[in-house]
């Protein structure tokens, strides 16, 4: 037999474990290493604090007592995790948007922000969960008392101390635990990465030991066949004949409405939700737990039901079957994975709780007390906050032990958990109305929850008070004041059924009908709507950003006197960096929505209007310039997408216009140019001519100007030769027939018809390599014109200092390459293109080159295009351009 | 006159001129040159834009002549320098240019610049736009 | 083809649903045992696997939607 002192000082040693683990893994957070504790599988197996004593030890009871009804409580949450896409990932990214950190933080926050709504969530959901906490407390009391070998004795005392008194002994304990892990600090967003790692530790211990022992009991039972044959043998229902009736619908909308209700399923699978993907693996991963944590159930149940004497308590078998084996270290592993089940709830519950209790209770209540002037007094908001929390862990394990302490009575596990999935079930329409329905108001919503609670109350949470109190038994049995249509368990003279579908058909029907006839019945107020917007377009576009409801003149001074209070002071600097001193709506936008992460919606919401205004702010006043309804924010959005095609359509438009500009603008820069060249010989022309129209000139002066004006008529003459040309290539007259020719024989040409004028200009054209010879087809005279053009081109326009041209040839893969290069300006890459164009030549008004008709190039490609080759501009790293002749070599 | 010019040495030692022509285009220098010597002022000339400028500095002309498609330095370019520049703002300048477009007369009235003729010019309307600036000078 | 998988994310949670109430459910209290186990403890666990298996397939090919940014557009 296991003494009591290792027994305990084994689950003291166990917690120390789990603190270190919160401890180690919140460091590694904070240096930003959180590594695999971002992992999906860490918050899926946190996913898993759902399974609580009531799982570890109650399952098998159920089990024993009405066969495969246990099941339910596993399929609700399987199925709503299947279908993760359609509510789970709403409320996650929902959740994120808005910062929430409750569930009553969100029904509050999708009505409005009404924070009466979330003190009346709060408030059910405390009194609710006070049961579901007394049954941790039970198991754990059990359990040890289970192990410690003095529960199945009539004394039922653990070396004096009795049940009441160990169980209160564990709620201190488990007070004290929680407050030492979970408020710590106060979080930008409500997450906690230390405390998910010990609750993602506690699910694998507690899978682990309910596995093994499972294992072991089908190893000793002589197989799954035999410990079912004995069991019928026994007279048991093995078939669980009538499993699926109304108590089976019932109890799967109840299990499914708990995986979404229950604070601490929220808390961890939507508000420590720290990548909506996980939720992708959950959607698998905890259905499978889930399925692991019940497969051995009902066999540790029948073989419990067979082996073990009468009257064993079926909820401890997990402990008493191994013990009864003499497997004390398998035992002692059971109460370990039992413990973690009860620890793990009751932490995670009472940290949910005590975020909700602050945050909707305390910190109203204080706004209202101080009017919102006391915030920047005292010890802070921040330090308020924990205090408040502290007290409310206390509070919870407190109101835990009372309800355990008045129902001590009964014996079994799951009905009291039964009676909590029902409390926090009550939520489920309003949820789901908040998902999906716009028309929900917050009157509705209020008097929903006000209704299901008010039966829940009567016909599910008085009841289990029957055993204590007289006057409960009495009303159970003939109704108030003889109303026998109230009787708790068959409201409304619906009798004969089970009780639990009693209230769970009442409970919901009232609720859902209230919501639904007050919706019809009331009109939500403009914030409603707005808030409802976000929460059902919440895939749509443009609606992430909720609008800015607070206005007014707040100094960055007042507000980050509030954010210090809340934040503390690391965190309100890193906030208000850079916010000029009148900071803009969309800031103050942005700052309620972090503090709402710390406060709630409601809070800072109030808290924020106060500082900005001073006064109550006037919501609608905002929306009548936004345009009131509901229509009006769709019909923006429809502008939107509107003046966004408009937008792109005008800047199509603008570009479509810019580049006719640009085509005008050359076909002017070219008339410009052929203005310019043919004007500049016809000034000389003209000058001169006038010149010598007067009779005091020598013959010398004579004969020079009439020279000078030949000269200049030749030029004249070889541009509108150009222009000709150039109109004749476009068209496709004046063909040559290409015919096998020399190309370096017409290089050679080129370069010594440029030699004269490369001299004048003081300058040398270098040839480097040369092909040597080169048959290609073509025609000497034009391919001459092309490579004197490049050739002259490139002395022209160079104002290099020391001005070298280069030509060189070669034969490369059957092609004929010359290369003609300079170190002059270069050509800039935008205009690379352009300078081949008929109607281009380099940048308008280029200053540093002596300018050229502007024909030559877009000649010379024409003509090496006819003979199949190519001419290109080659870019270069080094000063200068050059100019790369390619043709077929035959 | 030659009492005049002798006066008008500058710093470097360069005879300081009456006018100078800024031109690349050999031919239409010439016909400049000779028009304007044989009307009876002194000629000095560039054929780049940066040689202006520093022409002009060492030695300022009583008027420049100045086409707008010069190498290295635009005419345009060259006018709002001189117009920037303290020694030189009120020196006047007669605008040349080839293009003949209105905006290139519109630019060049914006850029401060005193006289604007088109190529092809008539020699009588250049020796009467550089009286009329000249004259303009030494009357004021 | 993300429009069927949704549609068949929706079928597969309602089927499931179906599956394991009444009156589906019911065909299979047969009463009788395969290689010693009850079969309607047999059902339940195959449709369990079942719903686990198509939950994972699904959790594979769901479209990934970026996450809108709470604070996108106004943070300026």
């Amino acid at each position: 037999m296991l003494s009591s002192e290792l027994v305990i000082a084994i689950a003291i040693a166990y917690v120390g474990l789990l603190f270190l683990i919160a401890y180690v893994s919140d460091r590694r957070a904070r240096r930003g290493k959180a590594g695999f504790l971002n992992s999906p599988f860490v918050y899926t197996l946190a996913i898993s604090v759902y399974c609580t004593s009531w799982t570890f030890y109650g399952a098998v009871g159920s089990a024993a007592r009405s066969g495969l009804e246990y099941l339910a409580i596993y399929l609700g949450p399987t199925i709503v995790f299947i279908g993760w896409w359609f509510i789970l990932r709403r409320l996650v990214r929902i959740s994120h948007n808005q910062r929430i950190t409750s569930i009553a933080d969100l029904l509050s926050a999708r009505f409005g922000k009404s924070s009466r709504l979330a003190v009346l969530i709060t408030i059910i959901a405390v009194i609710g969960i006070a049961p579901y906490i007394a049954l941790q407390l039970k198991a754990v009391t059990s359990s040890i008392q289970a192990i410690a070998g003095v529960g199945e004795f009539p004394g039922r005392t653990l070396r004096g101390i009795d049940e009441v008194g160990l169980a209160l002994a564990v709620a201190a304990g488990m007070a004290l635990f929680t407050i030492l892990f979970g408020t710590r600090n106060v979080d930008a967003k409500e997450q906690h990465l230390g405390v998910v790692a010990a609750i993602a530790f506690e699910a694998i211990v507690k899978l682990a030991a309910l596995v093994a022992t499972g294992i072991f009991v089908v190893y000793v039972g002589g197989g799954l066949q035999a410990i079912f044959s004995r069991a019928e043998a026994a007279g048991l229902d093995i078939y669980s004949i009538g499993t699926f009736d109304d108590r089976w619908i019932a109890m799967n909308v109840l299990s499914a409405a708990a995986i979404l209700c229950l604070p601490r399923q929220f808390q961890i699978t939507i508000v420590e939700n720290s990548d909506e993907n996980h939720l992708r693996t959950a959607s698998w991963a905890f259905p499978g737990y889930l399925l692991l944590m019940s497969l051995f159930t009902l066999p540790i149940a029948l073989f419990g039901l067979t082996s073990m004497p009468a009257g064993a308590n079926p909820d401890m078998f997990v402990l008493t079957v191994p013990l009864a084996s003499g497997q004390e270290g398998l035992a002692l592993f059971s109460f370990i994975g039992g413990f973690s089940s009860a620890t793990s709830m009751i932490i995670v519950e009472s940290i949910a709780l005590s975020i909700m209790v602050s945050n909707h209770i305390v910190m109203p209540l204080m706004l209202r007390f101080t009017q919102g002037r006391g915030i920047g007094r005292g010890q802070g908001v921040s330090s308020l906050l924990l205090n408040s929390r502290r007290f409310s862990i206390a509070l919870i394990l407190g109101l835990g032990f009372l309800y355990f302490y008045f129902t001590r009575n009964s014996n079994a596990l799951a009905p009291i958990g039964l009676i909590s999935f029902c409390g926090v079930a009550q939520f489920l329409p309003s949820i789901i109305a908040a998902l999906f329905w716009r028309e929900a108001t917050l009157k509705a919503a209020t008097a929903a929850v006000a209704v299901g609670f008010v039966v829940w109350a009567w016909s599910s949470f008085m009841p289990s008070f029957a055993g204590s109190s007289v006057v409960v038994a009495d009303i159970m049995a003939h109704g108030p004041w003889g109303l026998t249509w109230l009787r708790p368990e068959a409201l409304f003279g619906l009798a004969g059924i089970d009780p639990l579908v009693n209230v769970v058909f009442w409970s919901l029907f009232l609720n859902t009908a209230t919501l639904v006839v007050v919706s019809l019945l009331t009109s939500p107020s403009a914030l409603e709507r707005v808030q409802a917007a976000l929460f059902i377009d919440l895939f749509r576009p443009s609606t992430a950003g909720s609008p800015s409801v607070i206005r007014g003149s707040a100094t960055a001074r007042d507000l980050r006197f509030v954010a210090e209070r809340v934040f503390g002071p690391a965190r309100a600097y890193a906030l208000f960096a850079g916010v000029p001193a009148v900071p803009p709506p969309q800031f103050i936008d942005r700052l309620e929505r972090e503090l709402a992460g710390s406060i709630g919606a409601a809070s800072a919401h109030v808290m924020l209007s106060k500082v900005v205004s001073g006064d109550a702010i006037s919501i609608e006043e905002v929306f009548e310039m936004a345009g009131e309804t509901r229509q009006a924010i769709e019909y923006s959005q429809e502008l939107e997408r509107t003046s966004e095609e408009l937008r792109s359509t005008a800047a199509q438009l603008e570009s479509a216009n810019l580049k006719l500009r640009e085509l005008d603008g050359q076909k002017d820069e070219f008339l410009s140019q052929v203005s310019h060249e043919v004007r500049t010989p016809m000034a000389s022309i003209r000058s001169f001519s006038e010149i010598l129209l007067d009779d005091d000139l020598s013959d010398a002066q004579r004969r020079r100007f009439v020279s000078t004006i030949h000269q200049e008529s030749l030029r004249l003459t070889k541009l509108l030769d150009e222009i000709l040309d150039l109109s004749a290539l476009e068209r496709g007259e004046r063909p040559w027939d290409n015919v096998r020719i020399d190309a370096e024989a017409a290089l050679d040409r080129a370069i010594e018809v440029c030699a004269p004028l490369a001299q004048r200009r003081h300058m040398h054209i270098v040839v480097g390599p040369r092909a040597g010879s080169a048959i290609v087809e073509g025609d000497t005279d034009r391919l001459c014109q092309v490579l004197i053009n490049l050739i002259v081109n490139a002395i022209k326009y160079n104002d290099a200092d020391t001005p070298v041209v280069e030509v060189r040839s070669e034969v490369i893969d059957g092609s004929f390459v010359v290369e003609i290069s300079d170190n002059g300006p270069g050509i800039p890459a935008n205009e690379a293109q352009a300078i081949f164009d008929m109607f281009t030549r380099g940048e308008h008004g280029r200053s540093d080159a002596t300018p050229g008709a502007g024909l030559g190039l877009a000649i010379s490609r024409k003509i090496i295009t006819r003979m199949s080759g190519a001419l290109e501009l080659v870019p270069r790293d080094t000063r200068g351009a050059r100019f790369r002749v390619t043709l077929p070599a035959c | 006159m030659a009492a005049l010019l002798a006066g008008r040495r500058a710093k470097g030692g360069d005879v300081a001129v009456d006018i100078l022509i800024a031109e690349d285009e050999p031919s239409i220098l010439e016909s400049l040159d000779f028009i304007l010597r044989r009307a009876g002022w002194s000629i000095a000339s560039v054929t780049d834009g940066d040689a202006v400028l520093s022409t002009l500095r060492r030695a300022p002309p009583r008027l420049v002549v100045l086409d707008v498609m010069l190498p290295k330095r635009s005419g345009f370019d060259v006018l709002k320098q001189i117009r920037a520049d303290d020694v030189l703002r009120e020196l006047p300048v007669l605008i040349l240019t080839a293009k003949g477009q209105a905006k290139d007369r519109r630019t060049a009235e914006e850029l401060g610049a005193d006289g604007f003729v088109t190529k092809p010019y008539a020699n009588a309307e250049v020796i009467d736009e550089v009286r009329r600036l000249i004259g303009a000078v030494h009357t004021a | 083809m993300d429009r069927k998988l949704i549609s068949a994310a929706l079928f597969i949670t309602v089927l499931g649903t179906l599956l394991l109430l009444p009156p589906l459910a019911n065909v299979f209290q047969l009463q009788r045992r395969f290689l010693g186990v009850p079969a309607e403890l047999i059902y339940l666990f195959a449709c369990w696997v079942a719903l686990v298996g198509a939950a994972f397939w699904l959790s594979r090919r769901l479209p990934h939607e970026p996450e809108a940014e709470p604070g996108s557009g106004d943070d300026g």
